[in-house]
């Protein structure tokens, strides 16, 4: 904690005048001028509290050893436990712009739209959890600079032949890319700091302990080299947009498709700078899953995992049901089969919708778009599962639509060659009117569908045994069955529909259960450290 | 040349006295074939017709008089007609009922309800002013207010509801579809959870930041200069030009004939 060299007060960084504030005299200081130590170790090091959560074992660092009691990565409200250390000084720090009450109402106006979202996420005592902390980034300098060539072209018409005149552009590049900013931090997921990104590193100062004083910091642990690809890539885009807009060419020469610009351009990485990027962190925990929702500490916008209320989103259904209730009486006078075939759709449609779900939250959870955690857990575990679990999904994919395929070929042979072969009348023989064709290939669509279901859901929750998508499987044998019977009464239509609608809203609620799942992440000790203690 | 002047009016002649011809016997070649049949009640200030022609036998005396006191009341809106019949030659009751009705009304405004012995199923067939109120979507829904009668062999509850029912509509009353307000509720609930599914997810999505976005706040400097265009080679690729056909294409075949009208049916 630094002290306030008037009155000996705690000093804390003030956003809005951007210097350090003495809590009790009110007294300003340059945070440059606030210095601690002045040994040549300060240099390099900076000392610091290191805040451990007992439960998921995520550290923060803080320069205060005030007791925390709130752990921002699983949402647990605990006492973490506090040991002195020493950090590496980052290079440069983006001081935070927005203050808390930025960042409150930058979040509530995301939430305007989240009608279904609990109440809890809205409630004021909530939102005053959000907590200051410094993301640890890696900064880019890649720089293109030497003689570079480039194919192009101008193609014209002699008779029956097309000409293309083929040209190499030489010329002298130099261009510097600073600052390209990729997050260090393994805890913190790459889809959330990619939705608030971009950071201004142009407002980035020269990093001082002192400008921590009331913030926490996350610590840096994933290696530099692996956004290193990504950064070039940017700057190489930057740098060939920069040739092609500022060179003017003869008349009709156009700029070929040129890869591999990394090499034409001479593209490097000059060095690599460490930097801290403030983000206000909030964290909403419901049993065994973590909601965050971020804000730019820069700019304040916003990334928010939104989770939906059933009771509110079933109110929301019904009041929306009324006006669509009206238009379908108003407009259409909908016949049972027509009603019935309605419904299967539905049912299809909510079977497709599900399983497609289960794909996201697996692929959220085992956090493939994550790739510094990736690194960050095959540094630990030094083997290359998550690779493979990529390399068999795509299989699975591509496996899942061959047998979609397959199966659809074979249902529309079976149906046909049924019709040809028994004479007509054959008790078997149904009259496989088009009507008919569709309903057999919609079931079965939906049955591949549902069975591929089977294994995600054995993944996302291994206790249940049978996908939430059943109902609308059911719904389906349903229509279909009444569709091939025909009954004259519409009683029997009128009764599939109502049963089939039942089950389809059960498979409807299980959707948004699900969707919730989707819409919150798995607690950090599932995946960064294992070994904590969910119970402490 | 003179000669070939007088035949060309000669054939002229024939052909318009030809088209006024077929003009006048068209009533008469449309019912060609077909039994002639007498309106069982005419109403003398509209001047609309009841016609009743239970081919099929499924009305006994007394129900045919009360059938056609219920029908008369429909002559003010216009022509009204009851068929039943045992074999039909059409491809289906609606082909049927629209054919009917042509031969017995023409364009004219009405409505005929036909009770298809042979392929078990009923219809209505309206056209003409009746037709915006008896719409298709209100003939299927008295058809499937009434085919549990003609299920159970009481053809002239059938027909008597059928016409009542298109009575009241006449009259601007209402008819009783409890089915449909179930079933459009359910469906109206459904449609709302799945769409309210959809705007959830579409709220849900916040779009990463994109790589100009990125670039806008780092320090970029870029310079080229001395740059030159070097000719290396030419490559020559053989395409023809097309010879693409000029001129539009022909129109549209021509639509079938239609008597207009229609209308909507149950099996039973």
């Amino acid at each position: 904690m630094y002290q306030c060299p008037s009155c000996g007060g705690g000093l804390v960084f003030d956003i809005p005048t951007q210097q350090l504030s003495c809590e009790h005299c009110d007294s300003k200081f340059d945070p440059y001028e606030i210095n601690k130590e002045s040994d040549a170790e300060s240099q390099q090091y900076y000392d610091v509290t290191v805040f451990t959560c007992p439960q998921c074992g995520g550290e923060i660092i803080s320069s205060d050893n005030t007791a925390a009691n709130f752990c921002s990565f699983c949402g647990a409200s605990t006492i973490l436990t506090s040991r002195l250390s020493k950090e590496k000084r980052p290079n440069y720090i983006i001081p935070f712009k927005k203050t808390k009450e930025d960042c409150k109402k930058e979040y509530l106006k995301t939430l305007r739209h989240a009608i279904f979202t609990p109440k809890e996420l809205k409630s004021p005592a909530y939102i005053d959890e959000f907590r200051g902390i410094y993301m640890p980034y890696w900064a880019y300098h890649i720089t293109h600079r030497g003689t570079v060539c480039l194919d192009c072209s101008r193609s014209h018409r002699q008779g029956d032949y097309i000409c293309t005149d083929h040209y190499k552009l030489y010329g002298d590049l130099n261009s510097s890319h600073k600052g390209i900013s990729y997050d260090a931090s393994s805890s913190f997921d790459d889809t959330i700091s990619e939705r608030i990104a971009p950071y201004d590193v142009k407002n980035m100062n020269r990093f001082t302990p002192s400008f921590l004083s009331g913030f926490y910091a996350d610590t840096n642990d994933v290696d530099a080299g692996i956004y290193q690809p990504d950064a070039i890539k940017i700057a190489n885009q930057s740098a060939y947009k920069y040739i092609k807009s500022n060179t003017s060419l003869n008349s009709g020469v156009r700029f070929d498709t040129n890869n591999n610009l990394t090499d034409k351009l001479h593209a490097r990485c000059e060095h690599v700078d460490t930097a801290m990027f403030p983000v206000w962190f909030l964290s909403y925990r419901n049993r065994d899953r973590v909601a965050y929702a971020t804000v730019n500490g820069q700019t304040g916008k916003v990334s928010a995992d939104l989770p939906v209320s059933i009771g509110k989103y079933m109110i929301g259904s019904i009041i929306l049901a009324i006006p669509i209730f009206i238009l379908l009486n108003m407009l259409f006078t909908l016949r049972p089969t027509i009603t019935l075939t309605i419904t299967s759709i539905l049912a299809l449609l909510s079977i497709i919708l599900y399983h497609i779900e289960l794909g996201q939250i697996i692929r959220k959870d085992s956090h493939e778009n994550d790739r510094g955690l990736i690194a960050a857990q095959q540094k630990k575990a030094n083997n290359d599962n998550n690779n493979n679990n990529n390399r068999n999904r795509k299989k699975s994919t591509s496996k899942t639509s061959v047998a979609m395929i397959f199966s659809l070929l074979i249902a529309f042979i079976v149906f046909n060659v049924v019709r040809i072969i028994l004479p007509v009348g054959h008790p078997l023989n149904f009259n496989l009117t088009g009507k008919l064709i569709f309903f057999g290939i919609i079931t079965i669509l939906g049955l591949i569908v549902w069975s591929l279901s089977i294994k995600k859901q054995k993944k996302v929750t291994p206790n249940s045994v049978l996908p939430g998508s059943f109902g609308a499987l059911l719904a389906l044998f349903i229509a279909t069955i009444i569709q091939i019977i025909n009954p004259v009464s519409d009683l029997y239509f009128y009764g599939a529909c109502i049963l089939s609608l039942i089950t389809i809203m059960f498979s409807l609620i299980n959707l948004i259960r699900y969707y919730n799942i989707l819409a919150t992440r798995r607690l950090p000790q599932f995946d960064n450290y294992r070994g904590g203690n969910d119970s402490a | 040349m003179i000669v070939h002047k007088k035949n060309l009016y000669t054939c002229f002649i024939c052909f318009f006295i030809c088209i006024v011809m077929m003009a006048l016997l068209y009533p008469a070649i449309l019912t060609f074939g077909t039994e002639q049949i007498t309106p069982v009640y005419t109403d003398a200030t509209t001047g609309y017709r009841v016609y009743i022609d239970d081919e099929a036998n499924l009305l006994d005396k007394d129900e045919y008089a009360k059938l056609q006191e219920i029908m008369q009341d429909i002559t003010a809106y216009g022509n009204v007609a009851f068929k039943t019949i045992d074999t039909n030659t059409y491809s289906s009751t609606e082909s049927f009922s629209s054919s009917y009705y042509t031969q017995l009304f023409s364009s004219s405004s009405g409505t005929i309800f036909v009770i298809d012995m042979d392929y078990r199923n009923i219809w209505i067939h309206s056209n003409g002013a009746i037709y915006k109120t008896i719409t298709s979507s209100y003939a299927d829904t008295i058809t499937d207010n009434v085919y549990t009668y003609a299920s159970d062999g009481d053809y002239f509850s059938c027909a008597s509801k059928v016409f009542e029912q298109e009575l009241a509509l006449l009259k601007g009353q209402k008819i009783r579809q409890p089915m449909k307000y179930i079933s459009n509720a359910l469906l109206a609930i459904i449609l709302a959870v799945i769409i309210n599914y959809f705007i959830v997810k579409l709220y849900s999505r916040t779009l990463k930041a994109s790589d100009n976005e990125i670039l806008s706040g780092v320090f970029a400097n870029n310079s080229f200069n001395n740059y030159q265009l070097q000719f290396t080679h030419t490559t020559r690729q053989y395409s023809p030009p097309s010879s693409s056909s000029s001129g539009s294409s022909g129109g549209g075949g021509g639509g079938s004939h239609s008597s207009g009208g229609g209308g909507g049916g149950h099996s039973f």
